[in-house]
């Protein structure tokens, strides 16, 4: 199931997974996941907190897609939109 | 040519569809494979079900019930490998001068299965964080540091020489049989009882793999799930086993009037420190291990006659092998037969390297290399002669065994004739 | 009392680097400063609900936070024990000044000792297995847990692309890796990392180590690690360690490495059946003597593996008393001042004995007021100036490991 997610509440999951924030500051949402610190694993963990902990199942390729949060949201905004 | 080489002397082998190296040798030159759905425990929760379990009945390798309930299950396999590699050495335990036999056991995860076993009681299912020591058993910490799995074998074998596991993930394997041979190229040990070791078909590991999709899901059809070099690949399957040696110096064996099945003739480990789990495709550091053994062994790359590759059957690692074999071997890369027996026994992670350590002193013994199996539509990346499906009749004299680990490691082993490094 | 330099090879390796993570300092000077003070790291076992465990002592590295040395990437996928082992590794280089050596990155390797591994990492993952479920089981267990994760991640964070290594021989771990950092050295690299370190204080590692009846069931840290003493009833466990920079001592000088603690000079190992402790640590200890080159005579301390169980304790002093004769050398055993830390426990000791080397100086084997007279030995009970040339380092790992090294001035 896709739901959607905002900025704020992905920017919360990818500090768990161990993103560092601060630095990119306001830009955060444009940053390439690389930048923020965030290998293939760390993302594979993001994919698993949302799963077990927001509900969402993300589908099978959706992080080879997208690079930046921003991108992330967007991109599961409109298949979340899609499905409904 | 060194002065001191660490000689093969004697083999034992527990492998998924072979207890003992005779069968072991029959599965993997028939093409068979032994992966099939997850019998250990029900793993239906689970995003991959196979494995390559062993059919291993500890009564059949003379553990008695005591050694059943104390020891985990990677360590019967270890004594029942130790036991017919001294066998097949025609030694007996402490025949030899114990403090000039060392012994190096391999593995990366240890007494996964007792540990979790425990876990569950002690902990009443994940209940409590403070688990309940009332409820433990005895034996605990022979778990909890698989320096046991070195203090057992040293114990069966009567070897008083320096002891110790040798545990660096995937690569373990080569690297503590590679460790046995440093002790007896350097004088400190002329014999030694070495190998390497993995239990690990337990929920915590399927579930680590699961989260890091390194395993394959197609659950559907378990017998051809672990296919290597293949386009269709999707991850490698867990597997389970050991295998042993006996290594003996190399006048020290021909004193003993014994033929060696091969020698140690080059040996090297290098590290990507790129990521504990990631590979770069262009495989650079895989072959500047295999370079460092070659010229340890003083052979050329054209002399290789079989590489016994990594082969796990994950997207990233047979990209990532392929191309080290160009690097290291050249154009010769292309002309020598390569494959792997992860397609048929899995991948037994600590374990498998030294597994495939005796595949390839049984390769050169018998003139036979094993396939690749379910080897059935070609990767344009992975385009080297893999051996797809059947065993092939070759002389070979010299073969190369390599690994590649999470950590980063990577290791090459060269096994050759004694006559092929006097060449 | 030594007159003699030691009979090095020129190959034997020098030590450039110390990096300490300890109950009683972290840090290596601060570590020093507190063992030749005799100020005790061990406190109440703490961490979890204890209530029905029979330890209740431990040496805790109190507030130990690797926040500020490490990025979060490498916070999320390390456990406790790799996080002690990268500080201690980070401050080990930087004492070498290892970032203006200019390394070629495959003359550089990795070699740690490791024991039980991440046990507080693994004990969460397994828990959310068996509690919620195997979806819950993060992408960390398949790196965080398993023994080689610490040499992986120095590796890594440091570009080391040499032979890289793990030993696993319970306490006697850390020697045997120093002998393997010195394979390598003769073998062409040019440096090594290597050490050890241990966090096995979480509730079920202290659950594995109770059923062995090594663990001091004492109340008052004071009196609970008593090595060597009338009321000696087994060790207290502690986390940390040390991690040092290893390299050729040539190569070392060539570059300007600030520091020269000591070299390796000697180390042999055994494996001790059932009831063999006692003639194998005799062995070991003379064959350690003989590779580095020295008469027993040449020797100014041991440090001692100290296990503080009666049996064990006997064997130890029995073996120093046949080598050196009776009070023939001072031992001692700073590990009462931090407990026993098993991968980390000899690679702290080399750290003390490589300092002691430095300052010329015997730290003292804290708490002990009543030592048996039957060990029959020279006990250092305060911290003791002395001339020392050559120490004994030695180490006895659970299920029959010994190992011995030989450092010098």
């Amino acid at each position: 199931m896709a739901t959607p997610i905002t900025l704020d509440e992905l920017l919360r999951v990818l500090a768990t997974c161990g993103a560092e924030l601060q630095e990119a500051g306001d830009d955060a949402g444009d940053a390439p996941f690389e930048e923020l610190g965030l290998d293939s694993l760390a993302l594979l963990e993001v994919e698993a907190v949302l799963r077990n902990g927001h509900g969402t199942e993300l589908p099978d390729g959706f992080l080879g897609r997208v690079h930046t949060p921003n991108e992330f949201v967007r991109e599961l905004d409109a298949l979340s939109q899609e499905v409904s | 040519m060194r002065r001191r080489l660490a000689a093969v002397t004697g083999i034992g082998v527990v492998a998924p569809g072979g207890v003992g190296t005779k069968d072991f040798w029959e599965l993997i030159t028939s093409g068979r494979t032994a992966t099939r759905g997850i019998t250990h425990f029900d793993a239906s929760g689970f995003r991959s079900r196979i494995a390559a379990e062993a059919d291993f009945v500890p009564e059949d390798v003379g553990l008695g019930p005591y050694e059943r309930t104390r020891l985990d299950r990677a360590a019967q396999f270890a004594l029942a490998c130790a036991r017919e590699a001294l066998d097949d050495a025609g030694l007996a335990p402490g025949q030899l001068p114990p403090e000039r036999m060392t012994v190096s056991v391999g593995t990366a995860v240890g007494a996964t299965c007792t540990l979790e076993e425990q876990y569950v009681r002690v902990s009443s299912r994940g209940e409590r964080w403070a688990v309940d020591p009332a409820r433990a058993v005895s034996f605990l910490y022979d778990a909890l540091v698989p320096g046991s799995f070195a203090a057992e074998v040293a114990r069966y074998a009567g070897a008083e020489g320096p002891a110790a596991v040798i545990s660096t993930g995937c690569t373990s394997g080569l690297d503590a049989v590679a460790h046995a041979a440093a002790l007896i190229e350097d004088g400190t040990a002329d014999a030694a009882v070495t190998g390497a070791t993995e239990a690990p078909i337990s929920p915590i590991t399927v579930a680590c793999f699961d989260a890091i999709r390194a395993t394959s899901a197609g659950n559907d059809s378990p017998a051809t799930a672990s296919r290597p070099f293949d386009r269709e690949r999707d991850g490698f399957v867990l597997g389970e086993g050991a295998a042993f040696f006996v290594l003996e110096e190399l006048a020290h064996a021909r004193a003993r009037g014994v033929v060696p099945y091969c020698v140690i003739a080059g040996r090297a480990g290098r590290a990507n420190a790129f990521h504990m789990t990631g590979l770069r495709p262009d495989g650079e550091e895989m072959a500047e291990a295999i370079r460092v053994a070659l010229r340890q062994s003083g052979l050329a790359p054209e002399a290789v006659d079989y590489v016994n590759a990594h082969g796990s059957g994950t997207r990233q690692n047979d990209r990532h092998e392929t191309a080290a074999f160009k690097k290291s071997l050249g154009e010769h890369a292309y002309r020598v037969p390569v494959s792997s027996i992860k397609s048929m026994i899995g991948h037994s992670l600590g374990a498998i390297g030294a597994i495939e350590i005796a595949a390839c002193a049984l390769t050169i013994t018998h003139d036979l290399v094993p396939p690749t199996a379910n080897l059935r539509t070609p990767d344009p990346e992975c385009d080297l002669d893999y051996v797809p499906l059947t065993a092939r009749r070759r002389r070979v004299d010299t073969a190369l065994c390599v690994g590649s680990g999470f950590g980063g490691f990577q290791s090459a082993m060269v096994l050759a004739t004694p006559e092929a490094l006097a060449a | 009392m030594s007159t003699s330099t030691v009979d090095t090879t020129d190959d034997a390796p020098v030590f450039t680097g110390i990096g300490v993570v300890a109950p009683n300092g972290t840090g290596t000077e601060e570590y020093w400063r507190a063992t030749l003070e005799g100020r005790s790291g061990l406190g109440p076992l703490t961490g979890f609900d204890t209530d029905g465990y029979d330890l209740h002592v431990a040496g805790h590295v109190t507030g130990f936070d690797a926040t500020p040395h490490l990025p979060a990437r490498v916070l999320a996928e390390t456990d406790r024990w790799t996080r002690m082992g990268l500080v201690a590794a980070g401050w080990a280089l930087a004492d070498a000044h290892a970032g203006a050596a200019g390394w070629d990155p495959y003359e550089v390797c990795v070699m740690t000792a490791s024991s039980s591994g991440g046990n507080e990492l693994g004990q969460r993952e397994i828990q959310k297995l068996w509690h919620q479920g195997p979806g819950q089981v993060s992408v960390y267990q398949s790196i965080g847990w398993f023994y080689a994760a610490t040499t992986g991640q120095a590796s890594i964070r440091h570009g080391f692309k040499g032979s890289c290594s793990v030993l696993v021989a319970e306490q006697a771990g850390g020697l045997d890796a120093l002998a393997q950092a010195r394979r390598a050295l003769r073998e062409g690299h040019r440096a090594v990392l290597t050490g050890g370190t241990e966090a096995p204080l979480s509730p079920y590692a202290v659950t594995c180590q109770l059923p062995t009846g090594t663990l001091s069931p004492a109340r008052d840290p004071a009196r609970a690690y008593l090595p060597f003493d009338e009321r000696a009833a087994g060790w207290v466990p502690g986390e940390g360690g040390a991690m040092f920079v290893l390299e050729h001592p040539r190569a070392a000088g060539e570059r300007g490495a600030p520091h020269r603690y000591g070299r390796l000079a000697g180390h042999a190992a055994g494996f001790a059946p059932d009831g063999a402790g006692r003639r194998v640590l005799d062995r070991v200890v003379r064959l350690a003597l003989d590779d580095a080159g020295l008469p027993p005579a040449h020797v100014d301390a041991v440090f001692a593996d100290a296990s503080a169980r009666p049996g064990a304790d006997a064997d130890e002093s029995r073996v120093l008393a046949d080598v050196f004769g009776p009070h023939g050398v001072p031992v001692t055993a700073p590990k009462t001042m931090t407990g026993r830390l098993y991968a980390g426990g000899a690679a702290l000791d080399v750290a003390a004995a490589l300092l002691a080397l430095r300052d010329q100086v015997l730290p003292p084997t804290a708490g002990v007021r009543r030592p048996a007279a039957h060990h029959r030995l020279d006990l250092v009970l305060r911290t003791r100036p002395a001339r020392l040339r050559n120490v004994l380092v030695l180490a006895r790992g659970e299920g029959g490991f010994v190992s011995a090294c030989v450092l010098s001035r």
